[in-house]
Parts: structure tokens; C-alpha cells; sequence
């Protein structure tokens, strides 16, 4: 039987090679594989884990939230291709980050029309808009799924996105919004009322 | 549609303004137009060779790109800033300062062709409609927000504007829409902006607000320019027209719509700060 590791196919009887040479013998010709991957397993659901978390700065005057860095860590099972995973998790976050701040359909209330048709009036995030993305992978392969013991990678990173930002402005603002996506007139709102919030508390105490 | 590119300013006179005429500098703004149908043109007259481009002193040509201007050291940080921040690398690339000047708005009512006031007809659909980045001054009749940061940041350093008739200050430029004559410049037709000349200030700034961090229209945009007499203020995204401010006291006179309250906060805080930072 013949491994791959190192950057050396090894055979069980002790034999190693570099690959480089012996992908320099293939010349013109290709080397397929092929695998499957099993089934999920019946009767138990597929879950991934993941945390993420969010530092951002807040400017309480004008509203403008930049978000400086996104740490996210992720289980999903064996990782398969690494660099894939990574960029699976950098996407999501800025997809993410398209309807946490800047991504709204706007409809015209007595024709129902969609205003937003356009790139320049439906505003998805530049790179600009991009934060500091820190990926972790766990890497441990699931033992109760398929014979990969991988699992998807497409929705995690995206979903506690904008939950997390949220909360980091609350945490350094006391502003809670709760809705999106988080626009000027939206934080500026809940900036007045965690004001009106800790006034009143003030005047209690 | 025909396509004529005279060679000088001469030339372009000897051509004869027709009415289906449309002139065509980077054409940013023109072409779209022409592809959405909210414009017309029998013949498209690039003016490329006929608008002086450059910077000399304190005059501008009105073929000036914003990119050029961006990079140019002679230009008050607050143009160049306000050009810096405006549209994208390649449409900074192509839009000149002079087509710049004249784009429309981008209500998006107006892009859409809805029969409103602008188009014509006798409703303003923003007002009772979607109007978050609609006009908190003179809305009255057409709520549409100015879009140019290049004209605010203009109109703070007192600019004057030379056409191939006329020469007038920046905003006898613009005028607001009425019933009876809904254009939103006083330009006449085939008048050519021939050259900006702006009054070298002490110091100045341009901020700016926008739904994300780069190519975005203003929220609104907040000029500054400190004279020997004081402090100038426009703003852009604020009023159908590059809008002058007295002082941030006449803020209190905006009549903001149920959804861009917020406008006037974002003018007060960004105004404080253009003014702290040409005051040190
Ligand atoms: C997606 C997008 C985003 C943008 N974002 C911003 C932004 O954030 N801020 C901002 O300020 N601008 C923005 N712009 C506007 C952009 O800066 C202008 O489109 C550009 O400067 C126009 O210059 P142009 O040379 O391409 O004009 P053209 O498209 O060639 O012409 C525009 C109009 O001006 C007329 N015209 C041009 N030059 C003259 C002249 N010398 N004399 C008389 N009439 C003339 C033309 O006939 C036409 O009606 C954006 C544009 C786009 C498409
Ligand atoms: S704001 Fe002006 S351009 Fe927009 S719908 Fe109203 S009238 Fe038309």
C-alpha cells in the first residue's frame, strides 16, 4: 500500500519518494482519483459548532460603526481542504457583513415596486467594508458521521455574524439594536434611547 | 445617434447647437442615462478637446478628472478630499469635475422613471414614500439630495464658474425646481462649464457619512473652508442643490421628512467637527 504525507508517497514496506520526482516521471500524464463520501447517518442530525466574536469601534456622534476584527472558530468535522474551509469562513463573514450594515430592498409602499435595483442603491459590502478576519479550525473528524467525518461550512460563518456585532456595540455603546441591517438613522436611534435609558436610571438611583 | 468630437472650442461653436444634442465628457453619467432611456440624444458631441483640462493656479478645467484632482497638491485638501471620497478608482478615472457638477440625482424615483415632479409630473413619490436619503432642506417640491461631494466642497471655497458665455459664482449654478420649470441648473442649452476658479482658503476640510465605507453616495457631506472673515460651509446629500450654511445654526431650520431625521444629527456632528479641524 502506497501513503501520502510530507510531500513523500511512502509503501508499507518501508519505501519513500519524493512526489516532485515522481510527478517529474509523469511528464504529460494525469493521476485521478476517485472517492464517495457515505451517507449521513441515519437517525441523527448533522450540527455544526462554531463561536464568533466581534471587536468594533463606535463613533456615538455620527453613527459610523467600523468593525475591526472578527474572530471566528469553527467544528466542522474533519477539514478537508483547508484553504477552502478558510475562504468559506472569510466569505460568509462578509456576505454577513452586506446585511448587517448596508444590504436593505427597499419597496416603494404604494406600488410595491423595488427601489434598490442597482448596484449603486443596493449596497453590498467593499473592500473597504472588510474587517480583520482570525479563522480557526477545530479539525477533529466527527466519528458518528460519514466516513469522512466532515460537515458543511456554508451557513455557520454567516449567522452570528450580525448577532455578534450587535452585541459588541452594546457592550461598548449600551446601544441595543435590534434590527437590520444597522444603518445611520437605526444607530443613532438606539444611541439616544440607551442615553434616555441611563438618564432615567441617574435620576432613580 | 451620432457621434461628433470637434477639435476646439471654435470648432464646437461652428457645429451649431441643435436640440438633440448631448455633450459627452467621461460620460459616467451620460451614458447610462442614454442606456436607461431617461435621456435622448440625436447627436452626442464629446467635448474632450474643447474643455480645458488641468490645474493652473487657482483655476480648474472643467475636463479635470476627480482622480487628477485627488492627486493634485495645489487643490484645498477639501476638494481633493470630497473627490477622493466620491464614486470609485475607475469612475474618478473617467468623471470629469465640469460633468461632475452636473450630474442628476439619484433618487431613485427619478432613475425609475416614476411620472414624478422631476419627470414632469405632480407628485413627489419620495415624500410619500421611501425617502431615507432624501433632501432635509427645501424638499418642498422635489425632495432629491444633491449628490456631488465635489460641489460642496466647491461652493465652500467660493467658487466662480466660467462657461463659453458667462461667468457666475457657483450657486447661481443651481437653481430649485418650481411647477413651471423643473431644472435643477440654470446652465442654457449647449452651454459648455468651460472652467472652475476657487479662492485659495486658510484651511480646509470634507467630511463625509455614507451607508458603507467607499463608493456611496452622501448621507450627507460636510465642506469647511477657513477665510481671513471666517468659516464657509456646504453641504452635499442635504438639499436638491449643493447647499450653503450660514453657520450649524441653520441647521435648526432643516424640515427633515418622517424617515431622514437623522440627517440633520450626522450635518450637526460632522459639522462641528469640519469646523474644529480648519479652526486649530
Ligand atoms: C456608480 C456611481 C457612483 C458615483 N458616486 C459618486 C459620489 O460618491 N460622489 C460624487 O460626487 N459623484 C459620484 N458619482 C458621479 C460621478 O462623479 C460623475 O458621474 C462624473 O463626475 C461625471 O463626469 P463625466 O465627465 O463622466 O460626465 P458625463 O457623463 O460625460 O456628463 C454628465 C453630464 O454633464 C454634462 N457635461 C459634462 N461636462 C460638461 C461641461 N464641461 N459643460 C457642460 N455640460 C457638461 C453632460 O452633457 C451630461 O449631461 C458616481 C457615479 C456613478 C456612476
Ligand atoms: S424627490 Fe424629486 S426626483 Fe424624487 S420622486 Fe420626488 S420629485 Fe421626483
Amino acid at each position: 500500500m502506497l501513503s501520502l504525507g510530507g510531500g513523500k508517497i511512502v509503501s508499507s514496506d518501508g519505501g519513500s519518494w519524493p512526489l516532485e520526482e515522481i510527478t517529474g516521471l509523469l511528464q504529460d500524464g494525469q493521476i485521478l482519483g476517485k472517492g464517495a463520501r457515505g451517507p449521513n447517518p441515519a437517525g441523527m442530525r448533522v450540527l455544526t459548532f462554531g463561536v464568533q466574536v466581534a471587536e468594533v469601534a463606535v463613533d456615538v456622534e455620527t453613527g459610523e460603526v467600523v468593525v475591526e476584527r472578527i474572530h471566528a472558530v469553527h467544528d466542522v468535522g474533519r477539514v478537508i481542504n483547508p484553504l477552502g474551509a478558510r475562504s468559506q469562513i472569510e466569505g460568509g463573514i462578509i456576505q454577513a457583513m452586506g446585511h448587517t450594515f448596508s444590504e436593505a430592498r427597499l419597496d416603494d409602499p404604494r406600488t410595491g415596486s423595488i427601489l434598490t435595483r442597482t448596484l449603486d442603491a443596493y449596497k453590498l459590502p467593499t473592500f473597504a467594508d472588510v474587517p480583520e478576519i482570525v479563522c480557526e479550525l477545530v479539525d477533529v473528524p466527527d466519528e458518528h458521521l460519514t466516513n469522512l467525518g466532515s460537515k458543511g461550512l456554508g451557513e455557520p460563518p454567516i449567522i452570528p455574524t450580525a448577532a455578534a456585532i450587535a452585541n459588541a456595540i452594546r457592550d461598548a455603546t449600551g446601544a441595543d439594536v435590534t434590527s437590520l441591517p444597522i444603518t445611520r438613522e437605526e444607530i443613532l436611534q438606539a444611541l439616544r434611547e440607551a442615553r434616555e435609558r441611563e438618564r432615567v436610571a441617574a435620576g432613580t438611583a | 445617434m451620432q457621434l461628433v468630437r470637434p477639435s476646439s472650442l471654435e470648432e464646437f461653436a461652428a457645429l451649431g447647437g441643435e436640440p438633440g444634442d448631448q455633450a459627452l465628457a467621461g460620460g459616467t453619467e451620460l451614458v447610462p442615462q442614454l442606456r436607461d432611456g431617461l435621456i435622448h440624444a440625436e447627436r452626442l458631441v464629446q467635448i474632450t478637446d474643447v474643455v480645458p483640462r488641468g490645474v493652473e493656479g487657482t483655476t480648474i478645467g472643467a475636463g479635470t478628472t476627480l482622480a487628477e484632482l485627488e492627486h493634485d497638491a495645489a487643490i484645498p485638501e477639501a476638494l481633493r478630499e470630497a473627490c477622493r471620497l466620491a464614486a470609485s478608482p475607475q469612475l474618478r478615472n473617467m468623471g470629469t469635475i465640469g460633468g461632475n457638477l452636473l450630474q442628476s440625482t439619484r433618487c431613485w424615483y427619478w432613475r425609475l422613471q416614476f411620472p414624478c415632479r422631476l419627470h414632469g409630473g405632480d407628485v413627489c413619490h419620495a415624500r410619500a414614500g421611501q425617502h431615507r436619503e432624501h433632501a432635509i432642506f427645501a424638499n418642498d417640491f422635489c425632495a432629491s439630495a444633491h449628490p456631488s461631494d465635489p460641489a460642496a466642497a466647491l461652493l465652500a471655497l467660493g467658487a466662480r464658474v466660467r462657461t463659453d458665455r458667462r461667468e457666475f459664482p457657483l450657486d447661481v449654478l443651481y437653481r430649485l425646481p418650481t411647477a413651471d420649470d423643473r431644472r435643477l441648473t440654470t446652465l442654457e442649452e449647449g452651454e459648455l462649464i468651460l472652467e472652475l476658479e476657487f479662492a485659495p482658503p486658510l484651511a480646509s476640510v470634507y467630511l463625509k457619512a455614507m451607508d458603507r465605507k467607499r463608493w456611496a453616495f452622501a448621507l450627507v457631506g460636510v465642506a469647511a473652508a477657513r477665510y481671513e472673515d471666517g468659516v464657509r460651509l456646504a453641504l452635499a446629500g442635504v438639499a436638491p442643490t449643493p447647499w450653503a450654511l450660514e453657520s450649524l445654526d441653520a441647521l435648526e431650520a432643516a424640515e427633515p421628512l418622517p424617515d431622514n431625521a437623522y440627517k440633520v444629527e450626522l450635518a450637526q456632528a460632522l459639522g462641528r467637527r469640519a469646523i474644529a479641524s480648519v479652526s486649530r
